[in-house]
């Protein structure tokens, strides 16, 4: 499953493949999540914009405990999918990695 | 400015080129406009191997390609109506392709504009045209009458901060950018220069001169080798659309752009993200130093952009 970490304006995004343990782990946690109604927040223009993931029968953006995938909305109260995604990026991304967390953090 | 691609090719980049003088962007959109029957919008001609059409673009959101002619558009292309002198016009474009590489392009490494490959291009072209026309081909609509004037798109303005510069702004072009063939692949430094090269441009790249620092002085570097000078230093009428371009950081991470729009406001587009006109508040921008920039919190400076400024 590709992966990208939308965060930039000018430099590239971190882009990597996610390993099929934590692919399927990803999969796994949305199956889990209830539907929720298409949350109101536009993405911010300049910084955090979420993880954006492709996978070959399910494409989808998490955000700040939202899950925009395949055309429905999930609710993630503890923000597992972005953890989980954050916890991935690698090691060549470590500082963002720490960003996103602290972002995470705040958001709770 | 224009950009060529010859659709020759099915696995190496196509031959391609930029056009920037002025008049040479005239007299290619003087000779298309003129011939009546020998447009086309791409892909409406032969598309299997071999020579297909060659392909003419605009670079620049307010471009003016004036009279009849649709941007993008092809000559050479089996769909035209009137096909001789359609590959006639491709014929000179495609011969003048040796002398076309001042302006370097990553396609140029694997696709040198040489004239091995310019040969092999009109012998391919010849083959196409040698081929059984297809069953229909449907007739270019009429031209519209010509436009007067110049780009109705683009205006100069006097920079209030420097007496004596000019520079030039232009009509607030969104849809340009936010198309699924576009917006993924153009930043904020495409934007602000206004060029679209579809390859998220980064300071000083095409110029060897880039940058993994992310800071003020360093940025500014990185794009003052691609071209750009600081506001104040006048930029000559022959620089010719000269853009005003603001920087900002994301200390250790990120920079970002925003270009001034003849609507007044400033217009910039975050990464991948759509073209837009509107701050993180969801505010118009009317000063790039004040508007609410999230993580970007350093103001820099003030750029302008002449037409000379390349960027990859």
């Amino acid at each position: 499953m590709r992966v990208e970490l939308d965060i930039f304006s000018g430099r590239p995004n971190p882009v990597w493949e996610l390993d099929a343990p934590n692919s399927t782990a990803l999969v796994t946690r949305l199956a889990s999540l209830s539907e929720h109604a298409p949350r109101a927040v536009e993405l911010p223009d300049l910084g955090y914009r979420g993880f954006v993931f492709h996978a070959e029968t399910q494409t989808g953006r998490a955000w700040r405990g939202f899950i925009d995938t395949n055309g429905r909305t999930l609710y993630d109260p503890t923000f597992a999918v972005e953890r989980l995604l954050a916890s991935q990026l690698p090691d060549i991304w470590q500082e963002v990695r720490t960003i996103v967390e602290r972002i995470l953090l705040g958001s709770e | 400015m224009l950009r060529i691609e010859i659709d020759m090719f099915s696995g190496r980049p196509n031959p391609t080129w930029l056009v920037t003088e002025d008049e040479e962007v005239k007299r290619v959109l003087g000779l298309a406009s003129e011939a009546r029957g020998a447009v086309t919008e791409p892909g409406e001609g032969y598309t299997g191997l071999g020579f297909r059409e060659v392909r003419i673009a605009t670079m620049l959101d307010d471009a003016d390609s004036g009279r009849e002619l649709t941007m993008p558009f092809a000559l050479g292309s089996s769909g035209a109506s009137d096909t001789k002198v359609s590959g006639e016009i491709a014929r000179k474009l495609i011969e003048a392709m040796p002398t076309r590489s001042e302006v370097r392009l990553l396609e140029h490494a694997l696709t040198p504009l040489d004239a091995k490959l310019r040969d092999v291009a009109l012998e391919w072209m010849d083959l196409t045209a040698r081929m059984p026309a297809p069953p229909e081909s449907l007739p270019s609509p009429p031209p519209a009458p010509p436009k007067p004037g110049s780009n109705p798109l683009i205006s100069t303005i006097h920079d209030p901060k420097c007496d004596k510069c000019e520079y030039e702004v232009s009509k607030f072009n969104p849809g340009f950018w936010n198309t699924s063939a576009t917006q993924p692949h153009n930043n904020c430094y495409n934007y602000a220069r206004n060029w679209r090269t579809n390859t998220f441009a980064q300071p000083g790249r095409a110029h060897g001169a880039m940058t993994s620092t992310m800071a003020c002085n360093t940025v500014t570097t990185a794009a003052m080798a691609d071209g750009l000078k600081h506001r104040c230093e006048c930029l000559p009428a022959t620089q010719f659309p000269r853009r005003l371009m603001a920087l900002v950081i994301a200390p250790g991470w990120d920079y970002h752009w925003y270009r001034h729009q003849r609507e007044g406001f400033w217009g910039h587009k975050p990464g991948g993200t759509a073209a837009r006109n509107f701050d993180s508040n969801g505010v118009v921008i009317t000063n790039p130093e004040t508007c609410a920039r999230g993580p970007y919190t350093n103001f820099c400076s003030y750029f302008y952009a002449g037409k000379s400024v390349v960027i990859n």
